[in-house]
């Protein structure tokens, strides 16, 4: 048989063939796929992505929270620390005095020992480095040969 | 009608021939339900503009020719070994896969469809490739080459090979 009567033959056969069906499968996993695709693709969108109004609106209500929790915590102090236990409390109070004092200490020290020594010892420390640094360029020009490699 | 219930329509009105293209390229129905689903997401990614077009039909198939050229090229030779040995288990999914002859259809035509088919099966890769693409696909043998990225002669000596051994296998002639 000739080539051409060999692929009119194979078209003709080939052509007659019952196509393939898609199995039954596969109708439910692209929809599936596509399902959680479609999940994956809408992202989160923050604050700065809002519209203008949602955004005015968000920053609002923001506002109104901590003003509102502040004004809370203020106006029931009084009544939470009439319904503690004084212990807990009276050790709180005393840790945070302590913590004050300490501070206290702190600043003291610095203000009266340091802080005055400190800019003396800056411009000493500044004033040591550049005379170094003279000197060392004093010598590779001076010194015959250039300064030693080794 | 909601976009999900556009998107399920569209798949069942394609799926068979999808999936008819797939199978054929690779003869191999789990692989080819695979690219089937990779096919349709992409569908899904642009369907708004897909939806509507009439070369729907055409992007589908393109875009199916393509996948399964890139699958072949960069897995099936990694696992050639592998898929020759589950070869017969999945010949029996793939016939299974085929429809069914009409009841008026005689036996002889349904017993030389079927060893044409398996025919189809048993080519080589790259005898069955180019012949799928010039027979089912109606490329030309130019095309063929540019997408096999292969010359014109190994493709007509490819396609002429696997032509007769399927005459072969028409025939029963070993």
């Amino acid at each position: 048989m000739n080539p051409i009567d060999l692929e009119q033959l194979v078209d003709v056969e080939l052509k007659r063939l019952p196509p393939p069906r898609a199995p039954r499968t596969l109708l439910p996993r692209v929809l599936a796929a596509a399902a959680a695709q479609e999940q994956h693709a809408r992202p989160a969108r923050g604050w700065s992505l809002w519209p203008r109004v949602w955004q005015f609106a968000g920053g609002a209500a923001a506002v109104v929270v901590f003003f509102g929790i502040w004004k809370l915590a203020a106006f029931a102090q009084p009544f939470v620390s009439g319904l503690m236990p004084s212990g807990g409390f009276g050790r709180a109070a005393a840790f945070a005095k302590n913590a004050e004092d300490a501070a206290t200490v702190v600043r003291v020290l610095w203000d009266v020992l340091l802080q005055p020594v400190a800019t003396y010892v800056s411009v000493l420390a500044i004033s040591l480095a550049l005379a170094c640094a003279l000197l060392w360029t004093a010598v590779e020009r001076l010194a015959p040969g250039g300064v030693s490699q080794r | 009608m909601t976009d999900a219930d556009r998107f399920e329509a569209f798949v069942r009105e394609y799926q068979d021939m999808v999936f008819a293209t797939a199978v054929r390229l690779l003869a191999n129905p789990a692989e080819a339900e695979d690219i089937a689903q990779t096919v349709f997401l992409r569908a899904f990614e642009r369907f708004s503009t897909i939806e509507t077009s009439a070369t729907a039909a055409g992007w589908l198939k393109t875009v199916t020719t393509n996948l399964c050229l890139n699958h072949l090229a960069r897995y099936r030779a990694r696992w050639q070994f592998f898929s020759e040995l589950e070869r017969a288990a999945d010949d029996e999914g793939y016939a299974a896969t085929v429809a069914a002859p009409s009841i008026g259809d005689a036996l002889e035509e349904a017993s030389r469809q079927q060893r044409l088919e398996r025919g189809v099966q048993a080519l080589p890769d790259h005898q069955r490739v180019p012949l799928v693409l010039f027979h089912f696909e109606d490329m030309t043998y130019k095309e063929i080459a540019a997408a096999l990225g292969i010359s014109v002669p190994k493709v007509k000596t490819d396609i002429h090979r696997g032509r007769e051994a399927l005459k072969r296998a028409m025939t029963g002639v070993v």
